[in-house]
């Protein structure tokens, strides 16, 4: 199946995705919002210089962003990942020859952020 | 006791393993993984593989005995509740079995596998493909 329009997000060494219709805004992060360093863990330290994706449910801090406008080829999560970050794993996408973990962010625990 | 069914034998660090020949579906070499940021320590990575995407589990993490060398090839197993990618060292082929079936523990990992058999190659723990895809799953 071919989606289009997703983000790409640098976060340390990992990469993951997120759908574009789902950010509501771009902005420098300021300490609110939920890191998704080591796998979302609440206890994550938000480095600086971070990104915060603002989303109807609060926002989701990343090192770096990317919007992808091409159509790129949605694959299904495995059933053993099924429970990952919550359920919050949606599946994986092809871009620029890799994978990149798709995340749901309505799917992710609800962060407050500042207005 | 003789297993009727064939198993495919394979070596993760010092041990070997078997599963029923039914499930497994190929040898696959291992590429390089994308991470899924904190999922458990046994599950290296994933990639794309024949329009799926595989998740890669090193046995020897998960019976405590990690290795520091990158894993080259893995096992594709098949079950209902998935697919999985189990790392090999080497690949020994199909053998019958012969020797005991029993769980060899009574948690983690070690409920999901039986022995002690023999194979040509030596004892070998048989993994219960089934409930052992069900206990991953359960830890993800």
């Amino acid at each position: 199946m071919l989606i289009e329009g997703v983000v790409l997000c640098r976060v340390g060494d990992d990469r993951l995705a997120v759908r574009a219709r789902e950010v509501t805004a771009f902005e420098i992060a300021d300490g609110t919002g939920l890191y998704a360093g080591v796998g979302f863990d609440p206890r994550a330290v938000t480095p600086h210089d971070a990104r915060l994706l603002r989303t109807a449910g609060g926002g989701l801090v990343v090192d770096s962003v990317e919007v992808h406008a091409e159509q790129v080829r949605w694959l299904p999560v495995p059933g053993v990942l099924a429970r990952a970050w919550g359920g919050a794993l949606s599946g994986f996408i092809e871009a620029g020859g890799a994978l990149w973990p798709l995340v749901s962010l309505e799917r992710l625990p609800r962060v407050e952020v500042a207005p | 006791m003789a297993d009727a069914h064939g198993h495919l034998v394979f070596a993760c660090g010092s041990s070997l393993y078997a599963v029923p020949a039914d499930t497994a579906s190929e040898v696959v070499n291992v590429p390089t993984l994308t991470r899924v940021p904190g999922a458990p320590g046994h599950l290296l990575g994933v990639f794309a593989h024949r329009g799926e995407v595989l998740p890669v589990v090193d046995l020897t993490r998960l019976t405590g005995q990690p290795l520091d060398d990158a894993f080259k090839r893995a096992v594709l197993v098949r079950t209902p509740r998935g697919a999985v990618a189990l790392t090999a060292t080497r690949v020994l082929g199909v053998a019958t079995l012969e020797g005991q079936f029993e769980r060899l523990g009574d948690s983690g990992v070690h409920q999901h596998l039986r022995g002690p058999a023999r194979a040509p190659a030596g004892e070998v723990a048989v993994i219960d493909t089934q409930t052992f895809v069900d206990f991953l799953a359960s830890a993800g």
